[in-house]
Protein backbone atom coordinates (compact mmCIF):
# COMPACT_ATOMS: atom_id res chain seq x y z
CA UNK A 1 0.00 0.00 0.00
CA UNK A 2 2.79 2.41 0.99
CA UNK A 3 6.38 1.53 0.33
CA UNK A 4 9.61 3.50 0.56
CA UNK A 5 12.55 1.84 -1.06
CA UNK A 6 16.11 3.07 -0.47
CA UNK A 7 14.97 6.69 -0.30
CA UNK A 8 17.48 9.53 -0.04
CA UNK A 9 16.41 13.13 0.39
CA UNK A 10 18.46 16.32 0.42
CA UNK A 11 17.29 19.80 1.42
CA UNK A 12 19.61 22.72 0.65
CA UNK A 13 22.53 20.36 0.12
CA UNK A 14 21.98 18.69 3.49
CA UNK A 15 21.05 15.02 3.53
CA UNK A 16 17.78 14.66 5.47
CA UNK A 17 17.02 10.96 4.81
CA UNK A 18 19.47 8.13 4.11
CA UNK A 19 18.53 4.83 2.48
CA UNK A 20 15.08 4.69 4.05
CA UNK A 21 13.17 1.49 3.31
CA UNK A 22 9.88 0.44 4.92
CA UNK A 23 6.36 -0.62 4.09
CA UNK A 24 2.95 0.05 5.62
CA UNK A 25 0.20 -2.48 4.98
CA UNK A 26 -3.49 -1.90 4.63
CA UNK A 27 -5.15 -0.96 7.93
CA UNK A 28 -1.88 -0.93 9.90
CA UNK A 29 -1.07 1.53 12.73
CA UNK A 30 2.58 2.57 12.65
CA UNK A 31 4.54 5.08 14.72
CA UNK A 32 7.63 6.88 13.53
CA UNK A 33 9.62 8.11 16.47
CA UNK A 34 12.79 10.08 16.78
CA UNK A 35 14.10 13.43 18.01
CA UNK A 36 13.17 16.74 16.36
CA UNK A 37 14.86 17.14 12.99
CA UNK A 38 15.38 13.40 12.61
CA UNK A 39 13.39 13.34 9.37
CA UNK A 40 9.93 12.23 10.53
CA UNK A 41 8.06 15.11 8.83
CA UNK A 42 10.08 14.60 5.65
CA UNK A 43 8.80 11.04 5.44
CA UNK A 44 5.21 12.30 5.71
CA UNK A 45 5.91 14.89 3.01
CA UNK A 46 7.31 12.17 0.76
CA UNK A 47 4.20 10.01 1.19
CA UNK A 48 2.01 13.05 0.52
CA UNK A 49 4.12 13.85 -2.58
CA UNK A 50 4.75 17.34 -1.17
CA UNK A 51 8.37 16.52 -1.95
CA UNK A 52 9.99 13.92 -4.19
CA UNK A 53 13.00 11.79 -3.23
CA UNK A 54 16.41 12.57 -4.73
CA UNK A 55 16.91 8.85 -5.16
CA UNK A 56 14.95 5.73 -4.30
CA UNK A 57 11.24 5.25 -4.76
CA UNK A 58 8.09 6.12 -2.85
CA UNK A 59 5.06 4.05 -3.81
CA UNK A 60 1.57 5.02 -2.67
CA UNK A 61 -1.05 2.59 -3.97
CA UNK A 62 -0.54 2.45 -7.73
CA UNK A 63 1.50 5.67 -7.89
CA UNK A 64 5.27 5.72 -7.87
CA UNK A 65 7.45 8.78 -7.29
CA UNK A 66 9.52 7.66 -10.27
CA UNK A 67 6.65 8.08 -12.71
CA UNK A 68 4.23 10.45 -11.02
CA UNK A 69 2.87 13.36 -13.05
CA UNK A 70 2.07 16.71 -11.45
CA UNK A 71 -1.62 16.46 -12.31
CA UNK A 72 -1.87 13.07 -10.51
CA UNK A 73 -0.66 14.48 -7.17
CA UNK A 74 -4.02 16.10 -6.18
CA UNK A 75 -5.74 12.77 -6.86
CA UNK A 76 -3.39 10.90 -4.51
CA UNK A 77 -3.84 13.53 -1.84
CA UNK A 78 -7.61 13.01 -1.90
CA UNK A 79 -6.99 9.44 -0.77
CA UNK A 80 -4.67 10.49 2.06
CA UNK A 81 -5.61 12.35 5.22
CA UNK A 82 -2.96 14.56 6.85
CA UNK A 83 -2.94 16.29 10.23
CA UNK A 84 -0.24 18.46 11.76
CA UNK A 85 0.97 19.68 15.11
CA UNK A 86 -0.22 23.23 14.27
CA UNK A 87 -3.64 22.01 12.99
CA UNK A 88 -3.44 24.12 9.79
CA UNK A 89 -7.00 25.37 10.07
CA UNK A 90 -8.36 28.51 8.42
CA UNK A 91 -9.15 31.00 11.16
CA UNK A 92 -11.42 33.18 9.02
CA UNK A 93 -14.04 30.44 8.55
CA UNK A 94 -15.97 28.24 10.92
CA UNK A 95 -15.54 24.54 11.69
CA UNK A 96 -18.10 23.47 9.07
CA UNK A 97 -16.44 25.55 6.34
CA UNK A 98 -12.97 24.30 7.27
CA UNK A 99 -14.06 20.73 6.73
CA UNK A 100 -16.30 21.44 3.74
CA UNK A 101 -13.33 22.96 1.90
CA UNK A 102 -11.76 19.51 1.53
CA UNK A 103 -14.93 18.31 -0.22
CA UNK A 104 -15.44 21.45 -2.28
CA UNK A 105 -12.06 21.10 -3.96
CA UNK A 106 -13.11 17.67 -5.17
CA UNK A 107 -16.25 19.13 -6.77
CA UNK A 108 -18.69 17.43 -4.36
CA UNK A 109 -22.38 18.44 -4.44
CA UNK A 110 -23.68 20.95 -1.90
CA UNK A 111 -26.25 18.57 -0.39
CA UNK A 112 -23.64 15.86 -0.16
CA UNK A 113 -21.21 18.23 1.56
CA UNK A 114 -23.58 19.06 4.44
CA UNK A 115 -24.36 15.41 5.12
CA UNK A 116 -20.78 14.24 5.03
CA UNK A 117 -19.43 17.13 7.13
CA UNK A 118 -22.01 16.50 9.84
CA UNK A 119 -21.26 12.79 9.82
CA UNK A 120 -17.53 13.27 10.21
CA UNK A 121 -18.03 15.97 12.87
CA UNK A 122 -20.17 13.52 14.82
CA UNK A 123 -17.37 10.97 14.55
CA UNK A 124 -14.95 13.34 16.29
CA UNK A 125 -17.61 14.54 18.75
CA UNK A 126 -17.86 18.13 17.49
CA UNK A 127 -21.17 18.35 15.64
CA UNK A 128 -22.41 20.86 18.24
CA UNK A 129 -19.42 23.09 17.50
CA UNK A 130 -19.90 23.26 13.71
CA UNK A 131 -20.56 27.03 13.70
CA UNK A 132 -17.65 27.88 15.97
CA UNK A 133 -14.53 29.54 14.68
CA UNK A 134 -11.24 27.71 15.39
CA UNK A 135 -10.02 30.45 17.76
CA UNK A 136 -13.03 29.69 20.03
CA UNK A 137 -11.99 26.04 20.39
CA UNK A 138 -9.39 24.40 22.62
CA UNK A 139 -6.23 22.91 21.07
CA UNK A 140 -7.66 19.38 21.38
CA UNK A 141 -10.88 20.45 19.67
CA UNK A 142 -8.95 22.16 16.87
CA UNK A 143 -7.02 18.96 16.27
CA UNK A 144 -10.30 17.05 16.14
CA UNK A 145 -11.51 19.49 13.46
CA UNK A 146 -8.29 18.81 11.55
CA UNK A 147 -8.91 15.05 11.91
CA UNK A 148 -12.48 15.50 10.67
CA UNK A 149 -11.16 17.38 7.63
CA UNK A 150 -8.59 14.64 7.00
CA UNK A 151 -11.29 11.96 7.19
CA UNK A 152 -13.92 13.65 5.05
CA UNK A 153 -12.68 12.08 1.80
CA UNK A 154 -12.48 8.63 3.45
CA UNK A 155 -8.72 8.19 3.08
CA UNK A 156 -7.07 4.79 3.19
CA UNK A 157 -4.37 6.19 5.48
CA UNK A 158 -4.17 9.05 7.96
CA UNK A 159 -0.74 10.69 8.18
CA UNK A 160 -0.33 12.42 11.53
CA UNK A 161 2.71 14.67 11.95
CA UNK A 162 3.21 15.22 15.70
CA UNK A 163 -0.56 15.55 16.21
CA UNK A 164 -0.24 15.79 20.01
CA UNK A 165 2.78 18.09 20.06
CA UNK A 166 0.77 21.19 21.04
CA UNK A 167 -1.69 19.48 23.36
CA UNK A 168 -1.98 18.81 27.07
CA UNK A 169 -1.71 15.12 28.12
CA UNK A 170 -5.45 14.59 28.37
CA UNK A 171 -6.20 16.10 24.95
CA UNK A 172 -3.27 14.12 23.50
CA UNK A 173 -4.77 10.90 24.83
CA UNK A 174 -8.17 11.81 23.37
CA UNK A 175 -6.60 12.41 19.97
CA UNK A 176 -4.77 9.07 19.99
CA UNK A 177 -7.99 7.35 21.03
CA UNK A 178 -9.75 8.90 18.04
CA UNK A 179 -6.90 7.69 15.81
CA UNK A 180 -7.25 4.19 17.34
CA UNK A 181 -10.97 4.22 16.59
CA UNK A 182 -10.33 5.29 13.01
CA UNK A 183 -7.74 2.53 12.67
CA UNK A 184 -10.16 -0.10 14.03
CA UNK A 185 -12.54 0.82 11.24
CA UNK A 186 -9.85 -0.07 8.69
CA UNK A 187 -7.99 3.18 7.99
CA UNK A 188 -4.24 2.86 8.29
CA UNK A 189 -2.47 5.41 10.53
CA UNK A 190 1.10 6.63 10.33
CA UNK A 191 1.87 8.83 13.30
CA UNK A 192 5.12 10.74 13.74
CA UNK A 193 5.67 11.53 17.40
CA UNK A 194 8.17 11.76 20.20
CA UNK A 195 5.56 11.21 22.90
CA UNK A 196 6.85 7.87 24.21
CA UNK A 197 4.25 7.55 26.97
CA UNK A 198 1.48 7.44 24.36
CA UNK A 199 3.33 4.73 22.45
CA UNK A 200 3.57 2.69 25.64
CA UNK A 201 -0.13 3.14 26.33
CA UNK A 202 -1.22 2.34 22.75
CA UNK A 203 1.49 0.07 21.38
CA UNK A 204 1.92 -0.54 17.63
CA UNK A 205 4.75 -1.22 15.22
CA UNK A 206 7.28 1.54 15.73
CA UNK A 207 9.87 2.82 13.27
CA UNK A 208 12.80 4.62 14.86
CA UNK A 209 14.61 7.31 12.91
CA UNK A 210 17.71 9.21 13.93
CA UNK A 211 19.70 11.69 11.83
CA UNK A 212 17.80 10.59 8.75
CA UNK A 213 18.62 6.92 9.23
CA UNK A 214 16.01 4.27 10.02
CA UNK A 215 17.30 2.26 12.98
CA UNK A 216 15.03 -0.78 12.69
CA UNK A 217 14.06 -1.10 9.03
CA UNK B 1 -20.29 24.95 -7.60
CA UNK B 2 -16.68 25.51 -8.44
CA UNK B 3 -17.58 28.84 -10.08
CA UNK B 4 -19.45 29.99 -6.96
CA UNK B 5 -16.46 28.96 -4.85
CA UNK B 6 -14.02 30.80 -7.13
CA UNK B 7 -16.21 33.90 -7.14
CA UNK B 8 -16.64 33.92 -3.35
CA UNK B 9 -12.95 33.32 -2.79
CA UNK B 10 -12.06 35.98 -5.39
CA UNK B 11 -14.20 38.56 -3.60
CA UNK B 12 -12.79 37.52 -0.20
CA UNK B 13 -9.32 37.86 -1.66
CA UNK B 14 -10.04 41.40 -2.86
CA UNK B 15 -11.50 42.33 0.52
CA UNK B 16 -8.43 40.96 2.27
CA UNK B 17 -5.99 43.17 0.32
CA UNK B 18 -8.29 46.18 0.12
CA UNK B 19 -5.68 48.87 -0.41
CA UNK B 20 -3.81 47.01 -3.14
CA UNK B 21 -7.12 46.14 -4.80
CA UNK B 22 -8.20 49.79 -4.78
CA UNK B 23 -4.86 50.80 -6.28
CA UNK B 24 -5.14 48.15 -8.92
CA UNK B 25 -8.74 49.05 -9.84
CA UNK B 26 -7.82 52.75 -9.95
CA UNK B 27 -4.93 52.02 -12.28
CA UNK B 28 -7.23 50.04 -14.58
CA UNK B 29 -9.73 52.91 -14.52
CA UNK B 30 -7.00 55.41 -15.35
CA UNK B 31 -5.63 53.21 -18.14
CA UNK B 32 -9.01 52.57 -19.70
CA UNK B 33 -9.93 56.27 -19.49
CA UNK B 34 -6.79 57.15 -21.46
CA UNK B 35 -7.38 54.35 -23.95
CA UNK B 36 -11.01 55.44 -24.28
CA UNK B 37 -9.96 59.03 -24.91
CA UNK B 38 -7.35 57.89 -27.46
CA UNK B 39 -9.91 55.67 -29.19
CA UNK B 40 -12.56 58.37 -29.41
CA UNK B 41 -9.95 60.95 -30.44
CA UNK B 42 -8.74 58.60 -33.21
CA UNK B 43 -12.29 57.99 -34.33
CA UNK B 44 -13.03 61.71 -34.53
CA UNK B 45 -9.69 62.44 -36.18
CA UNK B 46 -10.32 59.70 -38.71
CA UNK B 47 -13.78 61.05 -39.52
CA UNK B 48 -12.49 64.63 -39.78
CA UNK B 49 -9.64 63.62 -42.09
CA UNK B 50 -12.04 61.57 -44.18
CA UNK B 51 -14.18 64.66 -44.65
CA UNK B 52 -11.11 66.68 -45.71
CA UNK B 53 -10.01 63.98 -48.13
CA UNK B 54 -13.48 63.78 -49.64
CA UNK B 55 -13.22 67.47 -50.47
CA UNK B 56 -9.97 67.00 -52.35
CA UNK B 57 -10.46 67.61 -56.06
CA UNK B 58 -8.10 67.68 -59.04
CA UNK B 59 -8.49 70.35 -61.65
CA UNK B 60 -7.12 69.40 -65.07
CA UNK B 61 -6.61 72.45 -67.28
CA UNK B 62 -6.65 71.98 -71.03
CA UNK B 63 -4.46 73.73 -73.55
CA UNK B 64 -5.96 76.82 -75.15
CA UNK B 65 -7.43 75.92 -78.48
CA UNK B 66 -8.39 72.33 -77.67
CA UNK B 67 -11.29 71.47 -79.89
CA UNK B 68 -14.64 70.12 -78.74
CA UNK B 69 -14.08 66.74 -80.36
CA UNK B 70 -10.71 66.45 -78.57
CA UNK B 71 -12.37 67.49 -75.28
CA UNK B 72 -14.97 64.71 -75.65
CA UNK B 73 -12.31 62.14 -76.44
CA UNK B 74 -10.27 63.31 -73.42
CA UNK B 75 -13.34 62.99 -71.15
CA UNK B 76 -13.79 59.39 -72.36
CA UNK B 77 -10.12 58.65 -71.65
CA UNK B 78 -10.34 60.20 -68.18
CA UNK B 79 -13.42 58.19 -67.32
CA UNK B 80 -11.44 55.00 -67.93
CA UNK B 81 -8.63 55.90 -65.51
CA UNK B 82 -8.99 53.95 -62.23
CA UNK B 83 -9.57 56.05 -59.09
CA UNK B 84 -11.55 58.83 -60.71
CA UNK B 85 -15.00 59.00 -59.17
CA UNK B 86 -16.63 61.81 -61.15
CA UNK B 87 -15.66 64.17 -63.96
CA UNK B 88 -17.28 67.53 -64.57
CA UNK B 89 -16.35 69.77 -67.47
CA UNK B 90 -15.78 73.46 -66.68
CA UNK B 91 -15.93 75.44 -69.89
CA UNK B 92 -13.91 78.67 -70.25
CA UNK B 93 -17.23 80.60 -70.18
CA UNK B 94 -18.22 78.92 -66.95
CA UNK B 95 -14.79 79.70 -65.51
CA UNK B 96 -15.28 83.37 -66.43
CA UNK B 97 -18.66 83.39 -64.68
CA UNK B 98 -17.10 81.81 -61.66
CA UNK B 99 -14.41 84.49 -61.60
CA UNK B 100 -17.14 87.06 -61.78
CA UNK B 101 -19.05 85.58 -58.87
CA UNK B 102 -15.88 85.09 -56.78
CA UNK B 103 -14.26 88.47 -57.40
CA UNK B 104 -17.24 90.61 -58.42
CA UNK B 105 -15.57 91.77 -61.63
CA UNK B 106 -16.16 90.85 -65.24
CA UNK B 107 -12.98 89.43 -66.80
CA UNK B 108 -13.91 91.01 -70.17
CA UNK B 109 -13.91 94.48 -68.65
CA UNK B 110 -10.35 93.89 -67.37
CA UNK B 111 -8.73 92.02 -70.25
CA UNK B 112 -11.19 92.32 -73.13
CA UNK B 113 -10.88 88.57 -73.69
CA UNK B 114 -11.48 85.37 -71.72
CA UNK B 115 -8.08 84.05 -70.53
CA UNK B 116 -9.44 81.01 -68.73
CA UNK B 117 -8.81 77.59 -70.25
CA UNK B 118 -11.34 74.80 -70.37
CA UNK B 119 -10.88 72.31 -67.55
CA UNK B 120 -12.11 69.10 -65.98
CA UNK B 121 -12.81 68.89 -62.25
CA UNK B 122 -12.24 65.38 -60.90
CA UNK B 123 -13.37 63.88 -57.63
CA UNK B 124 -11.56 60.75 -56.48
CA UNK B 125 -12.53 57.36 -55.13
CA UNK B 126 -11.94 56.94 -51.35
CA UNK B 127 -8.82 54.78 -51.66
CA UNK B 128 -7.19 57.36 -53.94
CA UNK B 129 -7.85 60.25 -51.54
CA UNK B 130 -4.25 60.36 -50.36
CA UNK B 131 -1.02 61.79 -51.71
CA UNK B 132 0.06 58.49 -53.22
CA UNK B 133 -3.30 57.89 -54.96
CA UNK B 134 -3.44 61.43 -56.27
CA UNK B 135 0.11 61.06 -57.62
CA UNK B 136 -0.89 57.87 -59.46
CA UNK B 137 -3.84 59.60 -61.12
CA UNK B 138 -1.71 62.61 -61.92
CA UNK B 139 0.88 60.34 -63.59
CA UNK B 140 -1.85 58.71 -65.68
CA UNK B 141 -3.18 62.08 -66.84
CA UNK B 142 -0.17 64.32 -67.29
CA UNK B 143 1.06 62.77 -70.54
CA UNK B 144 -2.31 62.79 -72.27
CA UNK B 145 -2.53 65.20 -75.20
CA UNK B 146 -3.99 68.68 -74.74
CA UNK B 147 -3.33 68.71 -70.99
CA UNK B 148 -1.79 71.96 -69.83
CA UNK B 149 -1.69 71.69 -66.03
CA UNK B 150 -3.02 69.58 -63.16
CA UNK B 151 -3.77 71.37 -59.91
CA UNK B 152 -4.69 69.90 -56.51
CA UNK B 153 -4.03 70.58 -52.83
CA UNK B 154 -0.78 68.65 -52.68
CA UNK B 155 0.72 70.24 -49.51
CA UNK B 156 -2.44 69.53 -47.50
CA UNK B 157 -2.46 65.88 -48.55
CA UNK B 158 1.22 65.44 -47.73
CA UNK B 159 0.72 67.07 -44.32
CA UNK B 160 -2.23 64.85 -43.48
CA UNK B 161 -0.48 61.66 -44.58
CA UNK B 162 2.69 62.51 -42.70
CA UNK B 163 1.30 63.73 -39.36
CA UNK B 164 -1.74 61.52 -38.95
CA UNK B 165 0.36 58.39 -38.86
CA UNK B 166 2.70 60.00 -36.32
CA UNK B 167 -0.27 60.91 -34.09
CA UNK B 168 -1.62 57.34 -34.32
CA UNK B 169 1.82 55.92 -33.56
CA UNK B 170 2.29 58.14 -30.50
CA UNK B 171 -1.13 57.11 -29.18
CA UNK B 172 -0.35 53.46 -29.81
CA UNK B 173 2.97 53.65 -27.93
CA UNK B 174 1.39 55.64 -25.07
CA UNK B 175 -1.40 53.03 -24.82
CA UNK B 176 1.11 50.17 -24.73
CA UNK B 177 3.09 51.88 -21.96
CA UNK B 178 0.09 52.59 -19.74
CA UNK B 179 -1.33 49.10 -20.32
CA UNK B 180 2.02 47.70 -19.20
CA UNK B 181 2.00 49.87 -16.06
CA UNK B 182 -1.57 48.82 -15.23
CA UNK B 183 -0.67 45.16 -15.73
CA UNK B 184 2.30 45.57 -13.40
CA UNK B 185 0.02 47.04 -10.73
CA UNK B 186 -2.50 44.20 -11.12
CA UNK B 187 0.42 41.78 -10.97
CA UNK B 188 1.52 43.35 -7.70
CA UNK B 189 -1.99 43.16 -6.23
CA UNK B 190 -2.33 39.50 -7.12
CA UNK B 191 1.10 38.84 -5.60
CA UNK B 192 0.01 40.50 -2.35
CA UNK B 193 -3.27 38.57 -2.22
CA UNK B 194 -1.47 35.31 -2.95
CA UNK B 195 0.85 35.87 0.01
CA UNK B 196 -2.04 37.10 2.18
CA UNK B 197 -3.87 33.85 1.38
CA UNK B 198 -1.00 31.42 1.49
CA UNK B 199 -2.67 29.39 4.29
CA UNK B 200 -5.72 28.53 2.24
CA UNK B 201 -3.55 27.80 -0.81
CA UNK B 202 -1.46 25.33 1.22
CA UNK B 203 -4.55 23.73 2.74
CA UNK B 204 -6.32 23.43 -0.62
CA UNK B 205 -3.28 21.67 -2.03
CA UNK B 206 -3.09 19.46 1.07
CA UNK B 207 -6.66 18.24 0.62
CA UNK B 208 -6.19 17.54 -3.08
CA UNK B 209 -7.19 20.66 -4.99
CA UNK B 210 -5.87 20.76 -8.53
CA UNK B 211 -3.63 23.70 -9.46
CA UNK B 212 -6.40 25.00 -11.73
CA UNK B 213 -8.78 25.04 -8.78
CA UNK B 214 -6.24 26.90 -6.64
CA UNK B 215 -5.59 29.44 -9.39
CA UNK B 216 -9.19 30.15 -10.33
CA UNK B 217 -10.12 32.52 -7.45
CA UNK B 218 -7.14 34.72 -8.33
CA UNK B 219 -8.08 34.78 -12.01
CA UNK B 220 -11.63 35.69 -10.94
CA UNK B 221 -10.12 38.44 -8.81
CA UNK B 222 -8.27 39.81 -11.85
CA UNK B 223 -11.43 39.64 -13.96
CA UNK B 224 -13.44 41.46 -11.29
CA UNK B 225 -10.78 44.14 -10.92
CA UNK B 226 -10.68 44.59 -14.69
CA UNK B 227 -14.46 44.73 -14.97
CA UNK B 228 -15.01 47.18 -12.10
CA UNK B 229 -12.10 49.39 -13.20
CA UNK B 230 -13.16 49.53 -16.82
CA UNK B 231 -16.85 50.01 -16.02
CA UNK B 232 -15.92 53.08 -13.98
CA UNK B 233 -13.64 54.26 -16.80
CA UNK B 234 -16.36 53.77 -19.40
CA UNK B 235 -18.79 55.89 -17.40
CA UNK B 236 -16.20 58.63 -16.95
CA UNK B 237 -15.32 58.64 -20.69
CA UNK B 238 -19.02 58.71 -21.59
CA UNK B 239 -19.56 61.68 -19.27
CA UNK B 240 -16.50 63.53 -20.61
CA UNK B 241 -17.58 62.89 -24.18
CA UNK B 242 -21.05 64.30 -23.53
CA UNK B 243 -19.61 67.26 -21.65
CA UNK B 244 -17.18 68.22 -24.43
CA UNK B 245 -19.84 67.65 -27.08
CA UNK B 246 -22.31 69.91 -25.30
CA UNK B 247 -19.85 72.61 -24.37
CA UNK B 248 -17.38 72.90 -27.25
CA UNK B 249 -17.69 70.40 -30.07
CA UNK B 250 -21.23 69.50 -31.11
CA UNK B 251 -19.88 67.50 -34.07
CA UNK B 252 -18.01 65.11 -31.69
CA UNK B 253 -18.86 61.47 -32.41
CA UNK B 254 -20.29 59.31 -29.62
CA UNK B 255 -19.59 55.65 -30.19
CA UNK B 256 -21.22 53.24 -27.77
CA UNK B 257 -19.57 50.22 -29.39
CA UNK B 258 -16.14 51.60 -28.50
CA UNK B 259 -17.34 52.32 -24.96
CA UNK B 260 -18.59 48.73 -24.60
CA UNK B 261 -15.32 47.46 -26.03
CA UNK B 262 -13.46 49.35 -23.28
CA UNK B 263 -15.16 47.13 -20.68
CA UNK B 264 -14.32 43.98 -22.63
CA UNK B 265 -10.74 45.16 -23.03
CA UNK B 266 -10.34 46.10 -19.33
CA UNK B 267 -11.79 42.76 -18.21
CA UNK B 268 -9.49 40.80 -20.50
CA UNK B 269 -6.54 42.89 -19.32
CA UNK B 270 -7.40 42.03 -15.69
CA UNK B 271 -7.71 38.36 -16.51
CA UNK B 272 -4.47 38.14 -18.50
CA UNK B 273 -2.37 39.94 -15.91
CA UNK B 274 -3.85 37.81 -13.11
CA UNK B 275 -3.13 34.67 -15.11
CA UNK B 276 0.50 35.68 -15.62
CA UNK B 277 1.10 36.64 -11.97
CA UNK B 278 -0.68 33.60 -10.53
CA UNK B 279 1.53 31.32 -12.62
CA UNK B 280 4.57 33.20 -11.39
CA UNK B 281 3.85 33.51 -7.65
CA UNK B 282 1.93 30.34 -6.80
CA UNK B 283 5.07 28.33 -7.42
CA UNK B 284 6.65 29.93 -4.33
CA UNK B 285 3.83 28.95 -1.96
Amino acid sequence: MIQLFNVNLYLQNKQILRHITFKIDKGEFVYIIGPSGAGKSSIIKLINFATLPDSGTVIVNQYSSAKIKNKQIPLIRRSLGVIFQDFKLLYDRNVFENIALALRVTGAKKTDISKRVLRVLTEVGLSHRRNYFPRDLSGGEQQRVAIARALINEPFILLADEPTGNLDPQSATEIVEILERINHRGTAVLMATHNYSLIKKYPHRTLIIENGVMQNQ
Amino acid sequence: MSIVFSLTEGIKSMAKARLATMLSISSITFTIILIGIFALFSLNLHSWIKQIRQKIEMEVFLKIGTEEKQIKSLQTTLSQIPGIDSISFISKEHAAKRFNSEFGEDVYSILEFNPFPNSFRLTLEERYQNSEGVKKIQDSIKNLSNIDEIVYQQPLLITIDRYVNIVYLIMLIASAVIILIAMMLINNTIRLTIYARKDIIQIMRLVGATEGYVKRPFIVEGILQGFIGSLAAMLIVLYLNKLIKNLFLPQLIENYQILALLIVFGTIMGMVSAYISVGKYLRNI
